[in-house]
């Protein structure tokens, strides 16, 4: 009965992960860029939700669709202004992306304060099924996940647009040679990376603590299912995402709870010493 | 290549430019010498973090010392002498907090420093007030390892003492939850996987083994952990009479809702941090209720400066503090102050030598000083703290019961 539990906690928390780190996969396999800020859209999530909610009174499904929406469009421009002109240059992208993260840090102590805040739950209590609790909150959270990871793949298969995003993550020159214009490709990809980092914030916020430095730890779990997964895999990025999850639980039970993230990183290192790219690295691009 | 340089050039400006926001200087005065004219204003640096993880913490602690400092030049100053503060951002940051402690001494001319955070940086800054011979009040930092330090060349480091609570005290204060409030025979410790837990979860064994409580499990977790089901089912499964939480920054909040979810029969008591900060209470609704937690002071008649301080900083600032932050910078500028005025003189072994003998009135209780290590006394008749439980967002005091508003407040499914 415990290992069932534990195996469920950790399906119910690969879902979030694998919505945080898919973004970041998104903007490594069509943009091929490092992109350091991701973190600081998750952040800008949860502000934005605790912002509408708390101060302004909104309910939580219109809080959440501006704050994604807001996301949305601070990734375009970013791309925009920032990012386009040195996309080229993988150093500086670096540099850059982990300066804004940092800048725009500040400007979020400097708007909102640096005071710890929290959200309001949207759902308390949990679901006894069979003696395996379900936390409700969880749940739906996850629920809400994995419906946005499905649309992202059935955008990526389905539409004209999700075609092309994956002719520019495999072949980019090919892409450029029948005209797709590549760079609104890598612009709306970098946006909709935003807007799923910032989803994730909407979802969780109500769970977790809201604060300056937040999306730290996201960005380096992210960093992690992707490696693990296969840069720019969209497929290995959601197992990896499970496998991470699951890892986490079931070694914080049966091995330490203090060695919980040492475990995931252990089986970080291995996959890689064993293949450098990853589960699904360098197969079929996103 | 000119185009990647300038790139990398406005990179390096935008990083200088987060490390100057980080870790300015925020003088409220200008510089200059402060000498024993009464002319002059007797200066207090100020070394607090008001950046990196700890930067929530700072503005509290200024906004406990302003309230001293209004009260003091109110009633005429230290010996004639109003007093000005000069705040520096340490960021919690040892490297940080020695070039604050120097800059202050040495440039603001400062006649004493109060704070630090984090004990890292108490003991760094400790050895440079020596060296200056500047009276330095440990405000905040815990750890035993500053009293022993005091305590092995009490002649060098005699001009610094240690307002700040000792790590048996932070136990010392929640052991009446599980000695008189719940009768508790076993206890789990839950706690975050630093040095900082695992000392007071050492302590807190040797308290409460004492005590004839045994410590039935306990859980070291990842201070970036977000998903606690292996630590609730390993309580429920050492089924305790209490649960003891060192889960003091970030990953407290999903633990302690993850713990009202998951109806653990068991109570809650948490050592301090973010589950105790009314901030991050206000909006946590129900998941919030049933905590019970140690704090160091609150809006009651500890002393009769507490419930006016508590009523001022209200009306001041609009919110509650800590009941730690505002309190201990608050109590160690009126010590500073009082220690001069007993002493009826600048000169700083008199204000050693008076700091080491006579007794000083805060919030907190009777501050009463080591002679050896310096360190400020705990328990009845000294300083004191107290316990209380969250309940519809309001902290509810449970104890000490001279004080308390009521027994503590059963959730249905507790055994």
């Amino acid at each position: 009965m415990a290992f069932i539990q534990l195996v469920i906690s950790g399906v119910l928390q690969g879902g979030l992960y694998a919505l945080i780190a898919l973004g970041l996969t998104l903007t490594l396999g069509v943009m091929r860029i490092t992109d350091l800020s991701y973190g600081v859209y998750y952040t800008l999530g949860a502000y934005f939700s605790f912002f509408f909610i708390i101060k302004l009174g909104f309910n939580f499904v219109l809080a959440g669709i501006l704050s994604v929406v807001l996301a949305f469009l601070i990734g375009l421009l970013v791309e925009r202004l920032l990012l386009r002109r040195i996309i080229s240059d993988e150093l500086s992208v670096m540099i850059l992306t982990f300066a804004f993260a940092y800048a725009l840090e500040e400007i979020i102590v400097f708007v909102w304060g640096s005071p710890f805040r929290t959200l309001p739950p949207y759902a308390i209590g949990t679901l006894n099924i069979g003696g395996i609790l379900l936390e409700k909150q969880r749940l739906v959270s996850f629920a809400v996940a994995v419906v946005l990871i499905v649309l992202v793949l059935l955008f990526l298969k389905k539409t004209r647009f999700g075609k092309a995003l994956r002719m520019v993550s495999q072949q980019q020159h090919g892409a450029y040679l029948v005209g797709i214009d590549v760079q609104l490709i890598q612009r709306l990809t970098f946006a909709v990376g935003s807007f799923l980092a910032a989803s994730a914030a909407v979802l969780l916020s109500p769970i977790y603590l809201v604060y300056p430095a937040m999306g730290w730890s996201p960005l380096l779990k992210a960093f992690g299912i992707v490696i693990l997964g296969g840069m720019g895999s969209v497929k290995g990025t959601i197992i990896a995402a499970f496998a991470l999850a699951l890892i986490e639980v079931l070694s914080s039970y049966y091995i330490n709870q203090s060695l919980s993230q040492v475990s995931f990183f252990v089986v970080l290192i291995l996959v890689i010493l064993i293949r450098p790219s990853g589960l699904f690295g360098n197969r079929e691009g996103v | 290549m000119v185009k990647r340089n300038k790139l990398f050039a406005v990179a390096m400006v935008l990083f200088l430019l987060v490390g100057t926001l980080g870790c300015s200087s925020q003088s409220q005065s200008g510089s200059g010498d402060s000498k024993d004219n009464p002319k002059q204003p007797y200066k207090i640096g100020l070394l607090i973090p008001m950046s990196g993880d700890a930067g929530d913490h700072g503005q509290i602690m200024i906004d406990g010392a302003k309230i001293a400092q209004e009260e003091i030049n109110a009633a005429g100053g230290i010996l004639g002498r109003q007093v000005e503060l000069i705040p520096f951002d340490s960021a919690a940051n040892t490297e940080k907090g020695v070039t604050g402690a120097k800059k202050l001494i040495e440039q603001d001319k400062v006649d004493a420093l109060v704070g630090t955070y984090r004990t890292g940086v108490a003991l760094a800054v400790m050895d440079v007030a020596a060296d200056a011979k500047i009276p330095f009040l440990i405000s905040m930092a815990a750890s035993d390892e500053i009293r022993n330090k005091i305590g092995k060349d009490n002649s060098y480091y005699k001009y610094v003492f240690k307002v700040a609570p000792d790590v048996a005290d932070y136990t010392a204060n929640l052991l009446p939850f599980l000695t008189d409030i719940t009768k508790a025979k076993t206890y789990y410790y839950a706690a975050e996987n630093t040095a900082w837990a695992k000392q007071l979860g050492s302590v807190m064994k040797k308290q409460a083994e004492a005590a004839g409580i045994k410590l039935v499990g306990e859980a070291y977790v990842d201070t970036s952990a977000t998903e606690f089901t292996a630590t609730i089912m390993d309580i429920k499964k050492a089924n305790p009479d209490v649960v003891v939480c060192g889960i003091i920054t970030a990953p407290g909040v999903p633990f302690a809702k993850q713990y009202y979810d998951a109806k653990v029969p068991v109570p809650m008591v948490v050592t301090s941090g973010v589950l105790t900060i009314p901030n991050t209470i206000k909006n946590m609704g129900a998941q919030s209720d049933y905590i019970s937690f140690g704090l160091f002071n609150i809006d009651k008649p500890i002393t009769d400066l507490t419930v006016p301080f508590w009523e001022k900083f209200q009306e001041k600032y609009g919110y509650r503090g800590t009941g730690f932050n505002e309190v201990k910078t608050y109590d160690s500028i009126r010590i500073l102050a009082e220690a001069i005025n007993k002493a009826g003189s600048f000169d700083k072994d008199a204000l050693a030598k008076t700091l080491e003998t006579e007794q000083f009135k805060g919030l907190a209780g009777t501050y009463k000083f080591d002679e050896t290590d310096h360190q400020a006394k705990w328990g009845e008749g000294y300083v004191n703290g107290v316990l209380a439980e969250w309940k519809d967002g309001k902290a509810q005091v449970i104890w000490p019961e001279n004080v308390r508003d009521s027994a503590l407040i059963r959730a249905p499914w507790w055994k």
